[in-house]
């Protein structure tokens, strides 16, 4: 049965059959199934060589040539197939593998800040920039931080300009700005000084462009010599960092009990009408010497801002009143 | 309000500038100034061609709010000279005299007053004058009030009228007793008291001193000898009269922010000389009560050059700062370097040397002052502990599909009984609306209107947070004041996606989002609770063990309670929770060294009573454990028949790793054991029999 030692076409003919058979082999198994019947210890391929030893010894090398020469083309044939096969399971698992990378991905969407509470962070980091320190101080106030202290006695014409919610203890109120938080932080400080006061403050007063409640930052530098030129100079800084450079802006005078001088400031919008967005000046002397500050020596700047009204220039809020409805719809557009 | 025509105060003083161009300069000086209407509303308004100005000035200028005011306030803008009306003495054509008597000098140190006699009785005021009151929305009354008026919005002082017929006997200007009772011209009545500064006779309160006159000796038709008052009322006194009476007429605005003392005698004259011209009076004698001693003096202030280059950074040239007062009227003598400026009586604003140099600087233009760019920064700053905790805790919360809220700190006081029925609200006095009227205790009043909101507009899935101060009511009655971050979830557990069957948002989606937030906090427990707000057996509180093994209560969490769901109109499934953030400080994380052996992980299923809580059975694992078990894992809670009735089975996951050797099986095996005697006898666990 062992295959005779053949001659040279009978070794193509017997290399033709033995490629085919690889051919036909459709995966890995099949294709060691081909090695094994080949090339494994019982294969065709072996057997030839073990016949090899029956021959003449004069017709041995040819003859062991021919053969080996057939088993090396085998084994590359073998290696060439079983890489076609590796390339044909992997290019097919890769087909199987093809995803819509198109639709959404898992989990839930986020939440986002509120426009107040932005604007806030970015009005806050401004002044942590330029060395302000943070005070903070109740809603709930006395007569004596929220006027007295202020420069605002009683019958004073500019209590008019705070419609005052007060509470059932006729003394207290919620504070009507965050300059109280002025007073209790100069008290208890010694100069130089710079801070802002940041929080929520209550008017009575509710229509389009008044809510009853709303946000202020106020911002304050105690220190020697401090001038209008200061302020005007700490307002470019704010104004340039807030809007973007080159805003153009404008003091106005104007009056309120705890600067003099004050004034108004107003940025020129895009359509050039000019926007009042807060109030400043120098602090009034009185309103340093009921917290206990040497005036001789000390002075300061003190100014205001109304955060709602930057949120919607900065943001292009048209309506104060959505600030209060807490509508998501709203809320959503201010992911970041 | 003031609205004057141009053209009025081109009486005074010779400019060619347009409207737009006057409003414009006044109002960068300072007096806020707006062209009253637009050219159409004009014509309607039969105002003619002239430009009508609208003058808010800022409760300190008083003396603006009179076209003779508010053309000398332009002339110093303008730098030009003006012209002051002459002061017209009227010669007395009958006798009769008025007694005054001033029993209250402080409140009125001057009071001039006359007696007209014989108006005539078809008397009219010309158009010129009626169409300069009608700008100022002083509509024609009657021909002696439009007079004085009239007066008023020329000079700036007010005048009274009482018909004389009505008088009885000498005019007393007092206080008034408690308890007297003055019905005024607008037909209320008011109920007075000694902080009130009346003027009256012999029988009764006649007028409201300085802002409004009684009924009974007002001006009418058949009124035909009148008596004038023109007198100067202290700001203060009129303020408590205003108060009375809630309102801020003409009269009181201007008394308020304080006339110029020198006024009423001239004013008196002036309407004087209108009343004989237009009404044919036959005017009497003045007469003038006054108390020198108590009107305000005029006051020279110290302006020194140097203070006012420091205040505003800026030197103007001193001849420039002499003419800012000059211009007004204002006597300046140089003083060496400095100046003395005597402040005339329309100027009682002017009273320190800040508000000189604030007078010099609005008149010289803020335009002129340089900017100094900010000094550098010692230090930079950071948030105070309290914002910067919830500044975390807040983008945290976004991250998890929260959206921050805003909600007005005044709620509606029935819905805040009905969530904290046992809790006072501290009460506003005079609340903008019912539903306004009391101070949160709490977040959740304010994050249920906004969850009502949003499902109304068909916003199904709502997360929403807020944190800020809440109040409570104490003892004294001044409000407490807590930092709180609250939220409201409702809706399903996720948005809405393929890949994942949609359910319920439920108790252990609200508590796994707090529990990311406390990651950090140290040690918390949750444990159940029973809350007004909150459904039975849906709520728990959690607490935080503060440095001393105290528990203290750091929030509540929960579903909202259905009889309030059913109440609110808001679906059953709404939960809350609510952390008090003062509570909450930075810990410095504890670090522990990585062990480098390899970890064993066991198994186990224990069955307890449905009641016994998974924590205590966790907490006796762990203490039974001691330090090798890093990590306790409950991966699954099983109700099954055939665990038996009330029984529950919780699948939970040891991982052990010692740190400093390889964990043997025999020392594992005897571990496991002391664990399962421990939580048999702490929690009557026992192992769930496999199979």
């Amino acid at each position: 049965m062992t295959t005779p030692i053949c001659s040279e076409s009978d070794l193509r003919e017997f290399l033709a059959e033995a490629q085919a058979d690889l051919g036909q082999a459709r995966d890995e198994a099949q294709l060691e199934a081909v090695k094994v019947a080949y090339l494994g210890r019982k294969g065709r391929l072996t057997g030839m060589l073990r016949a090899l030893g029956r021959l003449d010894p004069g017709r041995r090398p040819a003859a062991g040539k021919a053969v080996n020469q057939a088993r090396r083309e085998l084994s590359e044939a073998l290696r060439r197939r079983r890489a076609e096969l590796r390339e044909e399971r992997l290019r097919r698992s890769l087909e199987a593998g093809q995803l819509d990378v198109s639709l959404p991905g898992r989990g839930d969407a986020r939440g986002a800040r509120h426009p107040i509470s932005l604007t806030m962070e970015r009005i806050l980091d401004i002044f942590a920039g330029l060395g302000f320190g943070i005070a903070t101080g109740p809603e709930v106030e006395d007569e004596h931080f929220n006027f007295e202290a202020l420069n605002i006695p009683p019958l004073h014409p500019a209590r008019a300009m705070h419609d005052t919610f007060y509470l059932e203890r006729k003394d207290l109120l919620l504070r009507t700005h965050t300059s109280p938080m002025q007073i209790r932080y100069l008290q208890h400080r010694k100069p130089p000084l710079r801070f802002v006061a940041p929080g929520r403050v209550y008017r009575r007063d509710a229509d389009a462009t008044h809510s009853p409640m709303f946000h202020q930052v106020e911002g304050m530098v105690v220190d020697e010599a401090v001038s209008m030129a200061d302020l005007k100079g700490l307002l470019e800084k704010f104004l340039e960092d807030f809007f973007g450079p080159g805003v153009e802006f404008r003091l106005r005078p104007s009056y309120f009990p705890f600067t003099e001088p004050s004034a108004e400031v107003d940025i020129r919008s895009a359509s050039g009408a000019w926007l009042e967005v807060l109030g400043c000046g120098l602090v009034h002397p009185r309103v340093l010497e009921n917290c206990g500050v040497d005036t001789k020596r000390y002075n300061g700047l003190a100014l205001g801002l109304g955060v709602e009204r930057l949120a919607m220039l900065s943001l292009g809020i048209l309506d104060l009143r959505s600030f209060f409805d807490n509508d998501q719809r709203f809320l959503a557009q201010f992911r970041r | 309000m003031l609205r004057l025509s141009l053209r009025w105060l081109c009486e005074y003083l010779d400019t060619d500038l347009p409207g737009a161009e006057v409003a414009q300069r006044l109002t960068m000086a300072g007096v806020e100034t707006e062209l009253a209407v637009s050219a159409e509303q004009r014509l309607r308004l039969r105002f003619g061609e002239e430009e009508l100005l609208e003058f808010t000035p800022t409760p300190d200028r008083g003396d603006c709010l009179s076209a003779l005011g508010a053309a000398r306030e332009l002339a110093a803008i303008l730098d030009t000279p003006w012209r002051e009306p002459p002061v017209t003495r009227v010669a007395a054509r009958a006798s009769e005299e008025q007694t005054v008597i001033l029993e209250d000098t402080s409140g009125c140190p001057r009071y001039a007053g006359r007696v007209l006699l014989d108006l005539e009785p078809e008397a009219k005021v010309p158009d010129w004058l009626s169409e300069r009151l009608h700008h100022s929305e002083l509509g024609s009354l009657h021909p002696v009030v439009d007079i004085s008026n009239y007066v008023m919005l020329e000079l700036g002082q007010p005048l009274h009228t009482f018909d004389r017929a009505k008088l009885h006997g000498a005019v007393r200007v007092r206080r008034a007793a408690r308890g007297e009772r003055l019905e005024l011209l607008d037909g209320i009545t008011v109920r007075l008291d000694p902080e009130h500064l009346v003027i009256a006779d012999e029988r009764r309160v006649l007028a409201l001193a300085g802002v409004m006159g009684g009924r009974e000796s007002a001006v009418g038709p058949e009124t035909r000898e009148v008596f004038l008052e023109s007198a100067w009322f202290h700001p203060e006194r009129i303020a408590h009269n205003m108060r009375a009476v809630g309102l801020r007429t003409a009269a009181a605005q201007r008394f308020e922010r304080g006339v110029d003392p020198g006024l009423p005698e001239r004013a008196l004259e002036r309407a004087t000389e209108l009343l004989v011209q237009y009404c044919g009076a036959r005017p009497g004698p003045l007469v003038l009560e006054e108390a020198p001693g108590q009107l305000p003096q005029r006051a020279s202030v110290l302006l020194r050059r140097g203070r006012l280059k420091a205040l505003l950074g800026w030197e103007p040239p001193p001849e420039r700062v002499r003419k800012v007062f000059r211009r007004q009227g204002m006597p300046v003598e140089d003083a060496g370097e400095d100046w003395h400026v005597t402040v005339p009586g329309h100027r009682p604003d002017l009273k320190l040397e800040v508000d000189l140099v604030g007078e010099v600087a609005r008149l010289l233009g803020y335009e002129h002052i340089p900017s100094v760019k900010p000094r550098p920064s010692p230090a930079r700053h950071v948030l105070p502990v309290l914002e910067d905790t919830a500044w975390h805790l807040a983008q945290l919360l976004c991250a998890r599909g929260y959206h921050e809220a805003m909600s007005y700190s005044f709620v509606d006081p029935e819905l805040q009984k009905r969530l904290f029925p046992d809790q006072e609200a501290p009460l506003l006095a005079h609340p903008l609306a019912s539903s306004m009227s009391v101070l949160r205790l709490s977040t959740w009043c304010g994050l249920l209107s906004a969850l009502r909101h949003n499902l109304r507009r068909q916003q199904e899935r709502v997360r929403l947070f807020e944190y800020g101060v809440v109040f409570s009511a104490k003892h004294d009655g001044r409000p407490g004041e807590e930092f709180r971050l609250g939220g409201v979830a409702c809706g399903t557990a996720h948005d809405e996606q393929w890949g994942e069957d949609s359910r319920p948002l439920d108790f252990y989606d609200l508590k796994g989002d707090l529990e990311r937030l406390l990651e950090g906090a140290g040690k918390t427990r949750f444990e159940a609770v029973t809350h007004p707000a909150l459904h039975d057996g849906q709520a728990a509180r959690v607490t935080l063990e503060t440095g001393d093994g105290v528990q203290q209560q750091l929030g509540l969490l929960g579903r909202l309670h259905p009889a309030l769901a059913a109440d609110l109109k808001l679906p059953s499934g709404a939960w809350l929770f609510e952390l008090r953030l003062n509570l909450l400080e930075e810990r410095p994380p504890v670090l522990k060294p990585l062990s480098r052996f390899p970890s064993l992980r066991r198994d186990l299923a224990l069955v307890v009573a449905e009641e016994m809580p998974a924590a205590a059975v966790l907490e006796s694992i762990r203490a039974a454990a001691g330090e090798d078990l890093a990590e306790l894992r409950l991966f699954d809670v099983y109700h099954g028949q055939e665990l038996g009735k009330n029984l529950k089975s919780l699948a939970i996951g040891l991982i052990f790793q010692k740190e400093s050797s390889t964990l043997g099986q025999e020392e594992l095996e005897r571990k496991l054991s002391e664990i399962l005697a421990a939580v048999r006898g702490k929690c009557g666990a026992v192992l769930r029999e496999s199979g």
